[in-house]
């Protein structure tokens, strides 16, 4: 069987998941698949069970959030961006109701449809309603299942769409008028909505919704030797999924959080922090693609690789972003390019691409 | 707490720590709810006839004061500098009370504080906190700081037993004191005060009675090795003072070392757990205490579910200020409102009680005098939070004038009760058309020592403040001396400025240089043209006007200056002359010093400028400088350049002066452009753009130029101009909000 260019979570880790339900003689939830206890070694590691860290950020953040998944609230991540809301949704999600792909991706065209339910227009019109011409949404089928359904960038559906939980939260029913029935949600079911504080719309939402969901706000990464774990573990498992051996310098890793601390430090320095996205992901996604191009074109990896990938993945074509990179270079970076080799490097690509 | 398992050494601590029939060892955290409750449990069961505590020898004094009924926690034993606090929750202030009530014996078993090589930071937790063993353990349990560990491993669990709870307490403490070398140890001072703990222990020992120690959990591993035949030193009488403290204090996040996150509710947690309050009832008037008014009681019942939830998976009993900011911040912060919301409720965490202390007990009489001044003056002592006090200085009555006053005082003394935030500057003469004078006062045990310190001088602050003001007086050099009678007159001792007048008056006849004089010159007129200091009109003016003599009288001097240090002084005395209407007599003083001496030629002309009050002066200023041009162009355009600096709206409004420095530019060289550039650049930063547009139109017309004269930089952003148009204005604004409008006229 070929693998899935990117397996759920509930796939990728369905060993440890089994291991923990079998080892697990806590009490659960009702319609949950593990209890509290299990949900939280399985996302924060359990190193006498053998069961990996999967989220580096603060383990009360998970506590919490798990907490919320067990009341009658909704959990509504929120954080800028990169910082691992949605895999921690999808975890939170896998281990709670076993799978994670009751999903719903939010967008400005989403409808009202998307988040309930649709017809099959050519049964509708030759049958009338009927619960067989009826397309249920994820959430229908995660309420039906007694399941956690997810919702992707809640804040960038419209208001009046995101409103169309608020009776499926507070009720736990889901009425179709067409048919004159109303379904109600089983033990279990809940959502987890993410949202990103550098999208318009957080704010937005209306009282009522907030209401109905427990905030938790996942920060980015604040220690900069977790980061270079995380990065470091996330890049090896994605080359390993490729079935690409590099090796990846610690030093090169440390030169890039580094480069991502000091640019992120808004307000703390002289520094100007850049329009772009600096967040774990997008590091994760520059030293994954510098080990590529080391690996397919043989060229040992530098960190001109660094600030070339960091120039097309996170600076693309923003002016702006450009120089104020050539100023960091030219404050910090030059004078790091002085006493170490892999600054020098990245001094030297940086200034062909934002000094010129 | 696996990991304290850890076989051969739990046996032999243990041994150790239940060796003694006779004594009972209580290792705590100072502070911690848990010590205190396990402590009182201790001290019922064993009923101990001697108590030790680990506290400096010499504040035992204190312990009458410390157990009266009448005390209030959080109060402190000030010495030298530093303090001890006691809370509420503190093992040392639980044990001192039960000792009182009971009739035990109270030893105090530190050594003297004079003695100790680390001062207050010898109480300081944070080597217990910052162990290698401690970082391990807060990995291991997924906690994010050190306090947070210490709630889960004794502040959040039952125990079977106080023995128990104080043992597992011992276990943790040696095993953090074992992450440090003896050398450390040496350094920190820690085995000379364990050397007179020992002594202590050992001496209490001798009597065959039974003892309870208690002591930072820290030093608990190094007492069990006293020895019956060691010998107890005398302990020095030195001065120690009890005094009222405050729970802001005593926060660790306020980097208190030796104390424990937001002490409020450390207090709150404390009491409802010795109460006995039911666990879910605790979680209830916890939150109930914290919930803000917009909260429903549906939002109340979801946070504590969800706190009941979190407990569960963190598998404690009791929640700790960790556990209870999460449920709440998960179930109630959703915006921007609620985060403002949840910093108010952590300063309620934090706290504001202040001590209070047995009426007549220790309170020294300045103290009491200070004190009830302050209520007196209708300034609020309840709370331990900043307050702000407000005074039309325009229109001040009685009332006002004394309350500031008061204030002024304890400001001069250096009491740190409070700081004036807004008001006129008398010493720079700024401001001095503002309506209202702010003041911040805050009453803190930090006032109470500052008063401690003063008591020395005397009981009243009328007399601190007057005998300070006498013994700096003799030390004063001239600035000093008009320092001083600015600050005995806003204490409101006129009477002690015309005492001393004569002395002060000395020292002025004495100062020669022009700077100081108009410095104090402005000091004192900026004082006496004020309504707050009305009173004291008539004294000040004696001063000011001999003051203006001995200025005056100096003068001469500004031949001997450096160009730019005279134009300073003339644009300063001509500034101070406006202001304050000096000048007919400025002009005489000006006639004077023309026609007494020779000058240098630019000096002669600024004077001359300056004494030009007519058209007619300026026109034979203006044909006098063009005759001199013809003789000499560079020592003209000195002279142009120093009218120039001095009265710069002359280049618009005197013709004659734009036409010389225009024919003087058109001579001189490139070279020589660049080199007098930043001077000329600096004369025009001094006009505004009207004035400047106005120029540039004369010098188009001056040198019949067929095109406009740009004189707006090129290469500037329409947004960059848009800016400093919105920066103008908002300029203007300031300017005028602050009574400066005189300053866009002219």
């Amino acid at each position: 069987m070929v693998r899935p260019l990117r397996q759920r979570a509930e796939q990728k880790f369905a060993d440890e998941l089994a291991l923990l339900k079998e080892q697990d003689s806590a009490s659960k939830p009702q319609g949950w698949q593990l209890s509290p206890r299990a949900v939280k070694a399985f996302i924060l590691g359990e190193p006498e069970l053998g069961v990996d860290k999967k989220y580096y950020g603060e383990a009360a953040l998970v506590e919490r959030a798990i907490v919320s998944l067990m009341s009658n609230q909704g959990l509504m991540l929120v954080g800028p961006p990169g910082t691992a809301k949605s895999m921690l949704s999808e975890l939170l999600a896998c281990a709670i109701s076993g799978t994670s792909e009751l999903l719903v991706q939010g967008t400005a065209g989403t409808s009202e449809e998307q988040l309930k339910y649709t017809w099959n227009f050519a049964q509708l019109l030759s049958n009338g309603p009927s619960l067989e011409a009826l397309v249920k949404s994820p959430i229908y089928h995660a309420m039906e299942q007694g399941k956690v359904a997810r919702i992707e960038e809640l804040t960038r559906c419209p208001q009046e769409i995101q409103d169309a939980l608020i009776s499926i939260l507070s009720e736990k029913q889901l009425t179709v008028p067409e048919l004159g029935v109303s379904i109600q949600a089983q033990p279990g079911f809940n959502l987890i909505g993410t949202a990103n504080l550098a999208d318009k719309g957080v704010n937005e939402m209306s009282s009522a919704l907030k209401r109905r969901f427990n905030f938790e706000t996942v920060p980015v990464l604040q220690d900069p030797l977790q980061e270079r774990r995380l990065i470091q573990s996330q890049v090896s498992t994605q080359l390993a999924q490729q079935s690409v051996s590099v090796a990846i310098a610690d030093e090169l890793v440390a030169l890039l959080v580094q480069v991502f601390n000091d640019l992120r430090r808004k307000g703390q320095s002289n520094l100007q922090s850049l329009e772009a996205v600096l967040s774990t992901a997008e590091a994760v996604n520059i030293v994954h693609a510098c080990a590529l191009q080391s690996h397919f074109l043989q060229q040992p990896l530098s960190g001109a690789h660094i600030a070339q990938q960091m120039h097309g993945s996170v600076i693309k074509d923003n002016v702006e972003d450009m120089a104020k990179l050539a100023s960091y270079l030219d404050i910090i970076v030059r004078e790091r390019a002085r006493e170490q080799a892999h600054w020098r490097d990245f001094f030297e690509a940086g200034k062909v691409l934002w000094m010129s | 707490m696996d990991e304290l398992n850890a076989g051969q050494w739990k046996q032999e601590l243990s041994e150790l720590f239940y060796a003694d029939e006779r004594i009972r060892w209580a290792p705590i955290r100072h502070h911690s709810p848990a010590c205190s409750l396990y402590l009182i449990e201790l001290l019922n069961t064993f009923e101990p006839e001697q108590v030790l505590i680990e506290a400096p020898a010499n504040y035992l004094q204190h312990v009458d004061d410390i157990a009266s009924a009448h005390t209030k926690p959080p109060i402190a034993i000030y010495q030298q500098g530093s303090f001890f606090p006691l809370a509420e929750n503190s093992p040392e202030y639980q044990a001192i009370k039960w000792a009182k009530q009971t009739g035990a014996e109270i030893s105090f078993i530190d050594l003297p504080h004079s003695q100790h090589a680390s001062g207050e930071a010898c109480w300081d937790e944070s080597w217990l906190n910052s162990s290698s063993y401690s970082q391990q353990l807060q990995q291991r349990y997924q906690c994010r700081d050190a306090d947070e560990l210490w709630c889960r491993l004794f502040e959040q669990k039952e125990f079977t037993s106080a023995d128990a709870f104080f043992f597992q307490v011992l276990l943790f403490c040696a095993a953090s004191r074992a992450c440090f070398s003896q050398a450390q140890l040496v350094r920190q001072g820690d085995e000379l005060r364990e050397d007179h703990m020992r002594a202590h222990i050992s001496a209490a020992h001798k009597k065959g009675c039974k003892i309870l120690v208690l002591t930072g959990g820290f030093h608990t591993p190094a007492l069990f090795a006293f020895d019956d035949h060691r010998q107890l030193n005398q302990t020095p009488d030195e001065p120690s003072y009890l005094v009222r403290y405050s729970e802001p204090q005593l926060d660790a996040l306020l980097g208190y070392r030796a104390g424990m996150p937001y002490p409020g509710y450390t207090k709150e947690w404390f009491l409802m757990r010795q109460s006995k309050v039911a666990h879910f009832d605790l979680v209830l008037t916890m939150l109930e205490r914290c919930a803000p008014d917009f909260m429903s009681v549906a939002d109340k019942i979801k946070a504590a579910e969800h706190l009941q939830g979190l407990l569960q998976l963190r598998g404690m009993n009791q929640p700790s200020y960790y556990d209870l900011s999460d449920s709440v911040a998960s179930c109630w912060l959703q915006g921007e409102k609620t985060t403002s919301w949840f910093t108010q409720l952590q300063l309620e965490w934090r706290g504001r009680a202040l001590g209070e202390l047995p009426e007549g007990s220790v309170e020294l009489p300045l103290i009491a005098n200070v004190r009830a001044l302050a209520k007196q003056h209708r300034l609020s002592l309840q709370y331990s939070e900043a307050k702000k006090a407000r005074f039309d200085v325009f229109e001040p009555s009685g009332s006002t004038r004394n309350r500031r006053q008061f204030l002024f005082s304890c400001c001069m003394l250096g009491i740190p009760f409070c700081t004036r935030l807004v008001g006129p500057s008398f010493s720079h003469g700024a401001d001095l058309s503002r309506q209202h004078e702010v003041w911040e006062y805050q009453w803190s045990p930090h006032v109470e020592v500052t008063l401690l310190e003063l008591s020395e001088l005397s009981d009243r602050l009328d007399e601190v403040v007057k005998k300070t003001l006498l013994m700096q007086l003799p030390d004063l050099d001239f600035e000093g001396r008009i320092e001083w009678i600015a600050n005995a007159i806003q204490c409101g001792l006129d009477g002690l400025v015309a005492d001393n007048l004569s002395a002060c008056c000395q020292a002025l006849e004495l100062q020669t240089d022009l700077k100081v004089l108009i410095s104090a010159m402005i000091h004192m007129l900026s004082l006496a043209k004020h309504p707050l200091f009305a009173r004291e009109h008539d004294l000040l003016r004696e001063l000011i006007e001999k003051m203006w003599q001995q200025l005056c009288g100096q003068l001469m001097q500004l031949n001997a200056l450096q160009t730019r240090e005279a134009l300073d002084i003339l644009m300063s005395l001509q500034g101070l002359c406006v202001t304050y209407q000096l000048a007919p007599d400025w002009k005489v003083q000006l006639q004077r010093i023309v026609s007494k001496q020779s000058h240098k030629t630019w000096l002669y002309y600024t004077i001359s400028a300056l004494m030009a009050s007519s058209s007619e002066d300026i026109d034979a200023l203006g044909h006098e400088l063009t005759l001199l041009y013809s003789r000499d162009p560079q020592v003209a355009f000195d002279a142009l350049r120093a009218i120039a600096s001095l009265l710069p709206h002359w280049l618009d409004q005197q013709p004659v002066i734009l036409t010389l420095l225009n024919g003087w530019l058109e001579l001189i060289s490139d070279e020589q452009f660049n080199l007098i550039l930043p001077s000329l650049r600096k004369m025009f930063c001094r006009l505004d753009s009207q004035e400047i547009d106005r120029i540039a139109q004369r010098v188009q017309g001056i040198n019949q130029w067929d095109e406009r004269l740009a004189w707006q930089p090129i290469g500037i952003s329409q947004d960059s101009i848009d800016r400093a148009a919105y920066l103008q204005q908002e300029m203007i604004i300031n300017l005028k909000q602050q009574g400066l409008s005189e300053w866009l006229s002219d």
